[in-house]
């Protein structure tokens, strides 16, 4: 862990991206506490108010206000909970799903493997997108919708990957040998199968939470999911206003926007950190 | 070579039959009784229960399963529940609006992406690979429907270089007309194409990017290219014909792939520019719980991208003909 | 004889992040015309990456120092596109693993037909590459010589690939060829039909060749002049017969013992102690000390030069010489 710390002193990039991400979950986590207006707080006298270094803007809404006269700032910091939420749940989701399946099927093999593969090679064909939109319309209006149906769409990346891997290790000339010399022997095999398999699911999670957060706040924007106090709800209520209102589509997009990249900055840098075969050069 | 593409053919049949179990399932997974919901609100029970006999909902499962899927294969998936025509016709009516914007935005995304990628390989470790890396991240993190938002307003509501919504008449009648001399209408079927096509094309171009990159930089170091390069050909030469006709083979199973993905995204790229696609239609569908034409829907993409893959895979076996032939020993 | 190519004090170093790399440490040899000259030594001791220096063939990751002289120019200093004037025209290399040599996509007959792009002259039509192609083969003594050439390279054995290679050389006819590990990867059969076809060469064609092997049988057929190398150094070097004889440095003589003990009859198998010193990390004197049975203090401190010991017979050892 501490040359992972001193690895990262070294890369602005990374630190940039642990640093967004950091501002995001701690807003996530704090959201009401510190955000300046009550979300949902309408003024109908204040509305339509754009930000603050336009004609017209004080600082009492930096960010302006939208049509229901609802601070935007206060509306953006609540609404990373949401995203976060979502983001964070489904990645866990699909990664229990996915790597207890993968596991299970690289393990014991036989019709399971067979039938997980075939259905994993099945799920292709329908776009995740769809397949998720028509999910989170079966299963209702909420949040929780989202959630489950992102989950139940992404988790074909950790089975696949998984299995091959186990399916590689257990071939391996140190498992049978170990297999051969006894019981500790089991111990040995768990430290160099399970860091393996750590590296594996660390770097889909950081490759897929970024898609996860992007695609949920798509579903919010579209209106499925009912989550009215969210950065895709905003994007999509200011459509309509976009000529007069810029800001509001605009802003809760550069969240949007910002999450993401923080989250991509850091899961590029964490997976270049952990690598462990690269050969890198000066 | 028979007996892959006779694999091929069976396992395209085996994907759709899953594929329209999977489609048939959603119908009964969903909550709320489809045939009260045909009926308007006063309907009694009998006429519930005379519903439920029409729609056949009173058979066993296995049996309602059997007549969908047979008349699914002939596309027929009964009548939209709003617009009381079939399911099936409507869909396709709409069909081609969303090809043209997924066609576009691949075409896009690989004409942009694979320079890039290329320069980004050659000159690896330099400023050009510093931007461009830098430039597909932003590409992989920015919200489609977002960036389409703020196209229209830079490009349409600020420069009104583009119009901001709409299809007008379409790409494949733009097209028909310029065989009658008409360029007019392909200028405006193609002006109305660019930003959806923009906003949708950006997140695959970075994916293509980082692919592109990553499978040029392996093909360089290799072998072969050392022995081009010391036969004293040309150094474009050697990139062409050697790394990139090697490189770029994986790149179309990339391409392949993401076909799906591309689809999927203009659902809501559609929305955004109100084009008139299947996207749109598969949103109101599921507002309006119309299974009718959710099955459609689903049922047809499905099909359209198993095929798509089928023939991306005889374009790789055409590109490598390490497949084509045998190996000695 | 006068020589056809000149190393003075090459050294190739690799940066990476883990430190730099000194995979050539400072080398001088000379190759004379039509000679064979050798380079000898275990793995990961910069045969190779000589190889690749002298052909310019690496990548930016590397640094070369020092001379090569071809003729009268040093090839260290020219640009990657003045070196093209040399490539396929005075320097030639076939690589240690035949199945990664050829590109996977194109036929066998395009390939070799690149060997004849002039600049500025024409390509050749169908009908004279096919000619010329199976020309190329039958001196390889590659048989069904059309038939081979419109196959792709996964369609051949690893001995053919080899020979398809050689080919490629011979129509390149350069000044100087060099070998790595020709016959490494291939089974004991065909490599002495490789062996065989470079006699042949050598015999008709008067090439000077640089051959790069671990495998004294091949050296000993083969070579007029060995170098034998160690930890990018070399550390002796001369006519094969006088090495042979008289090996005077202790690894060199480490390395004929464990050979000659193939027609001895022994109870154990003769080896050296110890393992290469990590080229990260590299002693301050002589590299080999550590292993060597007859190492000196003063072999701690300094690293020994190379020094004549007459015949042509260069040591670089504290033990000799004086």
């Amino acid at each position: 862990m501490l040359r992972l710390y001193k690895k990262l002193r070294k890369s602005f990039f990374g630190k940039l991206g642990l640093a967004i991400v950091f501002v995001f979950v701690l807003l996530a986590l704090l959201g009401p506490s510190v955000s300046p207006h009550d979300p949902n707080a309408m003024n109908l006298t204040k509305r339509l108010a754009p930000p603050v270094w336009a004609k017209g803007g004080t600082w009492n809404h930096p960010l302006g206000t939208d049509m229901l006269g609802r601070d935007v700032l206060s509306r953006v910091v609540c609404g990373t909970r949401n995203s976060m939420m979502v983001g964070l749940l489904s990645s866990f989701i699909a990664l229990f799903i996915g790597v207890i399946l993968g596991m299970i099927s690289g393990y014991l093999g036989g019709w399971f493997d067979v039938i997980l593969m075939r259905w994993v090679d099945i799920m292709l064909a329908i776009p995740a997108v769809m397949l998720a939109v028509v999910l989170v319309a079966i299963l209702g209006p909420y949040p929780i919708s989202i959630i489950l149906a992102m989950g139940l769409t992404m988790w074909s990346e950790y089975a696949k990957v998984i299995r091959s891997r186990i399916l590689v290790l257990r071939e391996e000339p140190f498992v049978l040998a170990a297999k051969t010399m006894g019981a500790a022997a089991r111990k040995i095999i768990l430290k160099h199968i399970f860091p393996n398999i750590i590296y594996i699911i660390i770097v889909i999670f950081t490759l897929q939470i970024g898609l996860i957060i992007l695609w949920s706040a798509g579903l919010s924007f579209i209106g499925l999911g009912g989550a009215t106090l969210s950065w895709g709800w905003d994007v999509a209520a200011g459509r309509v206003y976009l000529a007069r209102a810029w800001w509001l589509s605009t802003i809760p997009g550069l969240a949007i926007f910002f999450c993401v990249l923080g989250c991509n900055l850091f899961g590029d840098w964490l997976r270049d950190a952990l690598d462990p075969g690269i050969k890198k050069v000066v | 070579m028979i007996h892959f593409f006779v694999r091929r053919i069976l396992y395209c049949l085996l994907t759709l039959l899953f594929l329209s179990i999977i489609v048939f399932s959603l119908l009964h997974l969903a909550p709320g009784d489809p045939a009260r919901m045909i009926l308007p609100q006063e309907a009694t029970e009998e006429d519930v229960l005379q519903m439920r006999k029409v729609l056949g909902l009173d058979k066993p499962l296995f049996v309602q399963y059997v007549n969908w899927l047979g008349k699914a294969v002939k596309l027929d998936f009964g009548d939209s529940i709003q617009g009381k025509r079939s399911a099936a016709k409507l869909f396709l009516a709409r069909l081609p609006a969303t090809l043209e914007l997924t066609l576009g935005a691949l075409i896009l995304s690989v004409l942009f992406a694979i320079p890039l990628g290329i320069i980004a390989a050659i000159k690896r470790g330099t400023y050009w690979d510093f931007i461009i890396s830098f430039i597909s991240l932003f590409g992989l993190s920015t919200p489609r429907f977002w960036l389409g938002i703020i196209l229209i307003l830079i490009f349409s509501l600020g420069l009104g270089w583009f119009p901001s919504f709409g299809r007008g008449v379409g790409l494949f009648d733009g097209i028909a007309q310029l065989f009658k001399g008409d360029l007019a209408t392909l200028y405006e079927a193609l002006r109305n194409l660019v930003l959806p096509s923009i906003a949708l094309a950006t997140f695959f171009a970075a994916i293509f990017v980082k692919h592109t990159r990553a499978n040029v930089l392996e093909e360089i170091s290799k072998l072969y290219v050392k022995t081009a390069r010391q036969k004293g050909i040309g150094e474009y030469r050697v990139i062409l014909f050697h790394v990139l006709r090697n490189a770029l083979i994986p790149i179309v199973t990339v391409i392949a792939l993401n076909v799906g993905l591309v689809m999927g995204g203009a659902v809501v790229t559609e929305i955004v520019f109100a084009w008139p696609g299947v996207g749109q239609l598969l949103i109101n569908a599921l507002f309006a719980r119309d299974y009718p034409l959710i099955q459609a829907s689903l049922f047809m993409v499905g099909g359209l991208i198993t095929v798509i893959f089928i023939l991306m895979d005889i374009i790789y076996v055409a590109l490598d003909p390490r497949i084509r032939t045998k190996g000695a020993g | 004889m006068e020589s056809i190519l000149k190393v003075e004090e090459l050294k190739t170093y690799f940066y990476t992040l883990g430190g730099v790399i000194k995979a050539v440490d400072g080398i001088n040899f000379e190759v004379k015309r039509e000679e064979f000259f050798g380079l000898v030594g275990e793995s990961g001791c910069g045969k190779s990456t000589t190889a690749f220096s002298i052909m310019r063939l690496l990548d930016d990751t590397s640094k070369l120092e020092g001379r090569i002289l071809l003729g009268e120019r040093d090839i260290v200093k020219l640009s990657k596109r003045q070196m093209r004037h040399l490539w396929g025209n005075k320097l030639y290399m076939i690589f240690q693993d035949p199945m990664t040599s050829l590109n996977p996509v194109m036929k066998i007959k395009d390939q070799i037909a690149e060997v004849f792009r002039k600049r500025g002259g024409r390509a050749l039509r169908t009908n004279e590459i096919i000619e010329k192609g199976c020309s190329l083969l039958g001196q390889v003594d590659i048989p069904d010589s059309e038939r081979v050439l419109n196959q792709y390279p996964h369609q051949l054995s690893g001995g053919m690939k080899q020979r398809v290679m050689i080919a490629m050389g011979i129509a390149t006819s350069p000044d100087l060829l060099l070998l790595d590990e020709p016959t490494t990867a291939l089974d004991s059969t065909v490599q002495f039909k490789i062996v065989e076809l470079l006699l042949d060469l050598k015999r008709e064609y008067k090439m000077s060749q640089i051959i790069i092997t671990h495998d004294f049988g091949v050296a000993a057929k083969l070579c007029d002049r060995i170098a034998v190398m160690y930890a990018g150094k070399i550390v002796e070097q001369g006519r094969y017969v006088t090495l042979l004889k008289e090996p005077a440095h202790p690894y060199t003589q480490g390395l004929f013992k464990c050979i000659i003990s193939n027609s001895q009859k022994k109870d154990y198998l003769d080896t050296m102690k110890g393992y290469l010193p990590s080229l990260y990390n590299l002693p301050q004197g002589c590299y080999f000390e550590q292993r060597c049975e007859i190492s000196k203090p003063v072999c701690r401190e300094e690293a020994p030069p190379l020094m004549d010991v007459g015949n042509e017979h260069l040591v670089a050892c504290h033990h000799v010489g004086h």
